[in-house]
């Protein structure tokens, strides 16, 4: 087993990474067709920067995963904490089991209830008029509203609760307790909350597809169009751009925590 | 009860109690033309005639059935390949942990679509793959790869495999690596150790990965639609298609409502395993 | 008047009973010990006292004000918790001050204060560090800093020395008891070891099932066990009843404690307060040998024997003096 685990690793480590690497590789090929070396050219980031449609689509999708990322937060964070330390109140099984169903409901299910919803919304109340990207920015944060009260309930599980209490008994007020002990201990959690329905958002076809409308049209939405004629060379490079991004991000996200986190439990509370 | 608690009360009954319950009613309402298509079952009483449909129309309940073979056979090669994965990562030194487990997440971060896109540019016919064996001199003409279950099934362990990996890992991380530090004593070899101490206790961990996969896979439609055979129908797809190509509303309902019910066992199995 | 007094605190968790009509009383100045196995309540008392848990019935009263439904924040008692409760996101500086910030206690005050706090508990100089950055001596200290910075009027501890290192443990405790002396204010600290609540206590109180079992100094709980289990609990008395040997003791009782060091190894058992026995077996104590010896009534005694022990099967004498006969009730 020992000699047998490091090899399976390496080679799903490959599985993982040899598409993506292959795509990305290929997005500095001239060559017209996705996948011929056509010699180091950047003609197809030129291509990306002028294409407006995917240029609109690229910045919407970014506003709706950070606006519903951040309503998500709001509300998930909010779930969460009731769920860890409201103790068991009546219908917290309810509750719980409401909290989680987006996690565990298929996307087309979801969509379509989501959908249902802003029909039968509009036809009762008149709100929301027409469906887009307002529309799309409540399905996310519906969804990630879940992740996050995930995440915060599970820190906040294992975070000791001894230390609100020594809080209070050193003079705190229940509002002092959460704004100076609890929400500093949880905010990594809900930084990667966040992140995690930010990412969501910015990935989801279906979704966004069930409950957008005129105007609404997201990247992934753009793109999944784009793959169902076929590939494109620009999709190479749209590619090749996220993938940056995400390792920028994720970088910065590392030496920033690392700066602040530095500890002896570093791996442990990182794997768990 | 808190004003805090409250709100949230509402909120998760408008984002999701009231939507389930509304594809249920669809589901129990009458096709009509119009905009929405569909007589509610307020408006003209419930009616069964979806759910009578799709009971006698066998393409959908093989789309369901083949849904579930889909999903269990993803899961059990994403635990399958998991598994190790995970062992290897935490056999590792620790200072290359932290490297390792970027390398193990990333992917997941970097986009699905774009990573369904990675599978086409491998596998269609002027793809990677094909390039290669023709260029090896192995084959002639290009292999049918894209469209086929094989380019399904690499889709689908590449989308979800992180949500095997990841309560693996979390698992493995916390295990008491002393019990098979006694086991060796006791004089066990290591695959003896694996397979009477490691294997057995990782198995509720393994179940619960195997449902994390499951539940999505099962209802999975992004990647059907774009690797799989284009004739092959899933819940998923049917769902889709009945929605907006035949705007058939009650039988999508009547479609989300079974599926729904099919995931309800799996559902229920990994609340109660504990493992999110 | 008391400084803190209970007065028949219930409560209940489901189907468990943790306080049962609790009452004390505790004296300013005195530091008081909570003693008791798992599930005695000693916790749940504490916590009652704290403000933590309200109690289902009864009252608690702090320097003659009614406070049993006074919130933690509002209530003039610090509690050092189990493994601390050190706030891990702020440095030692900040966790110390944290009470003091509360009370909007201006920033120059705020430092005398936490210098203060930790010249105290002999920490200067880690105003800096992190709690992880400490070891588990160092972290206790910091516990203790942050709750006496605010001068409670009573400090609690919640088995403040358990999880310190064996060695560290007498050494902190003798601290502990000189820096309660230093401050004189209250302490009450909870603890499941006896010789830890018997050597820094002025006042024991025994907890058994939620209920008082038994309430005094050490030298009278030790002394004068108040029950048979009390007896057994506190250093492991024998009882003795009239039945098994000839007793005379200062006053008549069903059956009496009577502690392994009191008896004596004689060349002959007297008639009245000894008899002749059978040694059982014996084990090296390093204060002694502690022999279990048969009776010829049949009852086993302790004895603990601090010359040359004799060995396993001979015949003994032993005797007592009637003064160590301590009377238990049936």
């Amino acid at each position: 087993m020992r000699r047998f685990t490091p090899w399976m690793l390496a080679a799903g480590l490959i599985f993982l990474w040899a598409p993506i690497l292959l795509l990305v590789g290929y997005a500095f090929s001239g060559s017209r067709t996705a996948f011929q070396w056509g010699g180091f050219s950047l003609r197809w980031f030129a291509a990306l920067a002028e294409n407006e449609r995917l240029l609109e689509a690229a910045f919407l999708s970014l506003r709706i995963a950070a606006g519903s990322a951040t309503l998500a937060t709001l509300v998930g964070g909010g779930i969460g904490w009731v769920l860890a330390r409201h103790g068991r109140f009546r219908g917290r099984a309810i509750f719980g089991a409401l909290a989680g169903a987006p996690l565990v409901l298929p996307e087309v299910v979801m969509g379509l209830a989501l959908l249902l919803l802003f029909v039968g919304l509009n036809a009762l109340t008149g709100w929301p008029e027409g469906r887009g990207a307002a529309t799309v920015f409540l399905a996310h944060a519906a969804l990630g509203a879940a992740y996050v009260a995930v995440v915060v309930q599970a820190r906040l599980s294992a975070l000791d609760p001894r230390l609100e209490e020594a809080a209070a008994d050193l003079g705190a007020t229940p509002g002092v307790v959460f704004r100076t002990v609890t929400l500093p201990l949880i905010a990594p959690s809900l930084a990667a909350g966040w992140m995690l329905a930010f990412v969501l958002s910015l990935d989801d076809v279906v979704l966004a597809s069930f409950v957008s409308g005129p105007g609404g049209t997201t990247l992934p939405m753009w793109l999944f169009s784009q793959l169902r004629l076929g590939l494109s060379p620009e999709a190479n490079a749209l590619a090749a751009v996220m993938l940056g991004a995400v390792a920028l991000t994720g970088l910065l996200g590392w030496a920033a925590w690392r700066r602040k986190w530095a500890g002896p439990n570093e791996m442990r509370g990182r794997v768990a | 009860m808190s004003a805090l608690r409250l709100a949230l009360w509402g909120w998760l009954g408008l984002a999701v109690a009231l939507p389930l319950g509304i594809v249920v009613a669809l589901s129990v309402g009458t096709g009509a033309e119009g905009v929405p298509p569909v007589r509610w079952p307020w408006e003209e009483g419930a009616s069964l005639d979806a759910w009578r449909l799709m009971a006698e129309d066998d393409v959908v309940l093989l789309a369901l059935w083949r849904s579930l073979v889909v999903a269990g056979t993803t899961a059990g090669l994403c635990v399958a390949l998991a598994f190790p994965m995970a062992l290897g990562l935490l056999r590792a030194a620790p200072r290359w942990r932290p490297l390792l487990l970027a390398l193990v997440l990333l992917p997941f971060l970097s986009g699905f679509l774009l990573r369904v896109a990675a599978w086409i540019g491998l596998l269609r016919d002027s793809g990677w793959i094909n390039a290669l064996l023709i260029a090896a001199g192995l084959i002639e003409e290009p292999l049918r790869l894209l469209g086929t279950d094989l380019a399904l099934y690499l889709g689908m362990v590449h989308a979800y495999l992180p949500f095997a990996l990841l309560p693996l890992l979390a698992w493995f991380a916390k295990r008491d690596t002393r019990l098979e530090e006694a086991a060796a004593d006791l004089g066990a070899g290591p695959f003896t150790v694996f397979r009477t101490v490691t294997l057995p206790l990782a198995w509720p961990a393994a179940a619960g990965a195997f449902l994390l996969v499951f539940i999505p896979a099962a209802g999975e439609f992004v990647i059907p639609e774009l690797l799989g055979p284009p004739d092959a129908m899933l819940a998923g797809r049917a769902i889709w298609s009945e929605f907006f190509g035949t705007r058939d509303w009650p039988f999508a309902g009547a479609l989300a409502t079974a599926l729904l019910l099919v995931l309800l066992i799996p559902i229920l199995a990994q609340q109660r395993s504990g493992l999110k | 008047m008391s400084l803190l007094s209970v007065e028949g605190v219930s409560r209940r968790f489901g189907a468990v009973t943790a306080l049962d009509g609790m009452t004390l009383a505790l004296e300013p100045g005195e530091f008081f010990a909570l003693l008791g196995g798992s599930g005695s309540g000693k916790s749940t008392l504490l916590r009652v006292i704290g403000g933590f848990e309200a109690p289902d019935a009864g009252r608690v009263t702090l320097a003659g004000e009614d406070v049993t439904r006074i919130p933690p924040h509002r209530r003039r008692t610090a509690m050092v918790f189990q493994s601390y409760a050190l706030f891990p996101h702020l440095s030692v500086f900040d966790n110390v001050a944290y009470g003091l910030r509360r009370e909007g206690t201006p920033p120059a005050e705020i430092a005398k204060r936490v210098a203060e706090a930790l010249d105290l508990v002999s920490l200067p100089g880690f105003s800096e560090r992190r709690p992880h950055q400490l070891s588990g001596g160092q972290q206790q200290r910091v516990a203790i800093a942050r709750a006496i910075a605010r001068r409670p009027a009573l400090l609690l501890l919640d088995e403040p020395l358990g999880a310190l290192d064996a060695g560290l443990r007498e050494r902190t405790g003798l601290e502990l008891r000189a820096l309660q002396r230093r401050l004189g204010t209250s302490f009450v600290m909870v603890t499941h070891d006896q010789a830890e609540a018997l050597a820094l206590a002025d006042r024991v109180a025994v907890l058994e099932a939620g209920r008082l079992a038994q309430v005094g100094t050490p030298r009278a709980l030790w002394d004068r066990p108040a029950t048979r289990s009390l007896a057994r609990f506190l250093g492991g008395a024998n009882i003795i009843e009239p039945t098994q040997a000839p007793l005379s003791a200062e006053e008549p009782a069903p059956a009496y404690a009577l502690r392994p060091e009191r008896i004596r190894l004689v060349p002959e058992a007297p008639w009245l307060n000894g008899a002749a026995a059978t040694v059982e077996e014996g084990v090296f104590r390093g204060e002694g040998v502690m022999l279990t010896v048969r009776l010829d009534s049949g009852a086993r005694l302790r004895v603990l024997c601090a010359g040359e022990a004799p060995a396993a099967g001979s015949r003994v004498a032993l005797a007592w003096d009637a003064a160590a006969l301590a009377p238990l009730p049936a």
